[in-house]
């Protein structure tokens, strides 16, 4: 399995606009590009897990996510806010790149923990901030998950 | 050995182990009253008192004075030792101007008050001073006998606010005394360089002291587990003696040397953590009786109506007003404030500090310390039996899950990098019906132990994590966002 299979260059968007972690929250979800209600319902997911910890792992990363029956397969979207924007990350510090993964309740192939599991393992690569950072087109983040193999 | 020994000690000490155990014992009934628990071991101290039914003679201001000092040092130390200083963070600033801007503008209402009562001006402004801090330990006393549990926004306020006011309402009192004893003259001037300097004073040696005994203490081999507490307790004497003999503020400085000490890891942290809160029970039990023992019932009636006009104005407008409107720049709901304001309540600091105009034999001091006992008492019983009530009505109660049943802590005699934490799971968790060996763990993490219903469970990579359960993950500190990320925050304790 690996990570660049999950990603389409529609679902990356590298100049988000929200200014805060609700309207970032929102604007990830509309990546995914479901119905309005779908929408609705992802957000009070992601925000009922957000309140039980931010997602911000640190380093100016953030993995925002749920399992939501508006999804059939397992979905996910990243996104960047060049300037950084408080995320309540667990170091305290703004948060710039956010890897949003929405999985069915129940999944066939079992995808949903392996994938948040390699996002925070290729988070945790030292250049990759730096890396995620220089990005100017979509196509670059596909290019960067495939050279370090995820 | 003297005429009368070893009688007289074993009588002493007899005397002493029937009211200790008696406020020990009635401790329970805080929760069937809804009252601070401390205020049952103040009538315990009552009750054996001259006009009691102990007949135990006790006039030693002066005594009580130093007992109630080295009490309120042992509970700041303690209070500061168990501060979650990370989640604390983010109230810091609104609890620092309750404690200073809030005690300043209590002490003004509450002794314009005072004043409309018939009571001098110069007297009224000391009476203001002293009963202007609150006391966080009566609210959490009756909110953890019923089981009861606050919003951390909400919690976390009333304590840090409680911590850092004692100083200030310490300051204004020795400060006013001195004034009156001095000719009765006020100038705001030098009062407000004094105060600056006390917290300035205060601040440094306590966070020089914290970070000092931190460094001593993880170099230093000691040779026995129960020395570490002695050091600790030392440092806390220290950091007190040290702080006010430099004329700062030594009740500042021994609260964030705790809380620099709190917020570190240390070397047998569990048995260092045990001991202080013994010795932080057996000082609110030993100066609540002593400040009992004080009060004669009868001298108490002489100030009831003012006392009693003072504690509504106390615990109806002036807390209230002051609360709500200091904490409107800080974005609080109308009803955290509105909380806030009503479970001020007023604990031991009062009572303590109402002797000093009585040591400094201060015309009226005694009357003034009848009045304040009887406001912390009228305030503690009115506010104090509604905070179950209140906590409910105005949906302050936290959503948090209860504590697990069971309580793991692993005492280390030096920092091994790892740590254990436990987590609740909540069904949004991506690891909520997974199993463990699906868990994609950083390295060095791994479950130690699951809480399920109240059984303990041993985990194996086929155990299936459940909504509900309490898990305890060891893992290194730098792993500690993976995990959490997995997990969720991990539970205070």
């Amino acid at each position: 399995m690996e990570l660049r299979e999950f990603f389409s260059e529609d679902a990356i968007k590298l100049e988000l606009d929200g200014e805060t972690k609700d309207d970032v929250l929102k604007e990830l979800i509309g990546l995914l590009k479901l119905d309005e209600k779908s929408d609705g319902m992802l957000y009070k997911m992601l925000k009922r897990r957000e309140n039980l910890g931010s997602t911000g792992i640190g380093r100016g990363i953030a993995i925002p996510h749920c399992r939501s029956l508006v999804v059939n397969k397992l979905r996910v979207a990243f996104g960047r806010k060049s300037k950084g924007m408080d995320f309540k990350a667990i170091d305290e510090k703004p948060v710039n790149f956010f890897f949003l993964i929405v999985a069915p309740p129940l999944e066939v192939s079992n995808q949903y923990l392996p994938v948040l599991g390699k996002i925070a393992q290729f988070s945790k690569e030292p250049d990759v901030p730096q890396r995620l950072l220089a990005l100017t087109e979509p196509l670059q983040f596909l290019d960067l998950l495939k050279e370090k193999g995820v | 050995m003297s005429p009368g020994e070893p009688f007289a000690t074993a009588a002493m000490l007899t005397a002493f182990g029937a009211l200790l155990a008696s406020s020990v014992v009635l401790s329970r009934a805080s929760a069937r009253f809804g009252v601070p628990v401390a205020l049952l071991f103040l009538f315990v101290g009552v009750a054996a008192g001259t006009e009691g039914l102990g007949h135990i003679a006790f006039d030693d201001y002066h005594f009580a004075f130093r007992v109630g000092t080295a009490a309120l040092v042992l509970i700041l130390f303690d209070g500061g030792l168990n501060t979650p200083v990370g989640a604390a963070r983010a109230v810091l600033a609104p609890s620092i101007v309750l404690a200073t801007l809030g005690v300043l503008a209590t002490t003004g209402l509450v002794s314009a008050a005072a004043h409309a009562l018939g009571i001098a001006w110069t007297k009224a402004l000391l009476l203001g001073a002293i009963v202007s801090s609150t006391d966080a330990a009566a609210v959490f006393s009756v909110l953890k006998a019923t089981g009861t549990r606050l919003r951390q926004r909400v919690g976390h306020t009333l304590e840090l606010e409680s911590g850092f006011n004692d100083p200030m309402a310490v300051i204004l009192t020795t400060s006013l005394t001195a004034a009156l004893i001095g000719g009765g003259h006020l100038a705001a001037l030098p009062l407000a360089g004094e105060i600056a300097l006390q917290l300035a004073v205060g601040a440094a040696v306590g966070f020089a002291a914290g970070i000092a005994a931190h460094w001593a203490i993880l170099r230093i081999r000691l040779p026995a587990a129960g020395l570490y507490p002695a050091f600790t307790l030392a440092i806390c004497c220290l950091s007190f003696g040290v702080a006010t003999l430099l004329r700062g503020s030594g009740f500042l400085a021994v609260y964030l040397t705790g809380m620099t000490l709190g917020a570190r890891t240390l070397p047998h942290a569990v048995g260092i953590r045990r001991v202080h809160d013994a010795l932080g029970w057996l000082s609110q039990v030993l100066m609540f009786l002593l400040l009992g023992l004080l009060v004669y019932p009868s001298r108490l009636l002489l100030v009831a109506g003012t006392g009693l006009a003072l504690a509504i104005f106390l615990a109806i407008v002036a807390r209230p007003l002051v609360t709500v409107l200091l904490l409107a720049p800080f974005r609080y709901e109308w009803r955290e404030s509105a909380y806030v304001g009503w479970v001020g309540l007023r604990g031991a600091v009062p009572i303590v500090l109402a002797t000093i105009p009585v040591m400094a034999r201060l015309p009226g001091a005694r009357e003034l310390f009848d009045m304040v006992f009887f406001i912390v008492v009228a305030g503690a019983v009115v506010p104090g039996a509604t905070v179950p009530w209140v906590t409910r009505v105005l949906g302050v109660r936290s959503d948090a899950p209860p504590p697990p049943k069971t309580s793991i802590e692993v005492d280390v005699r030096s920092h091994l990098g790892d740590e254990l934490r436990s987590y609740f799971v909540s069904p949004q968790l991506a690891v909520s019906g997974a199993h463990i060996r699906d868990v994609p763990f950083p390295t060095g993490a791994a479950v130690s132990m699951i809480e399920r219903g109240g059984a303990l469970i041993a985990p194996s990579g086929s155990t299936r994590i459940e909504p509900g359960d309490y898990v305890y993950v060891i893992a290194p500190e730098e792993s500690r966002p993976e995990v959490e990320l997995l997990f969720g925050s991990a539970e205070e304790h």
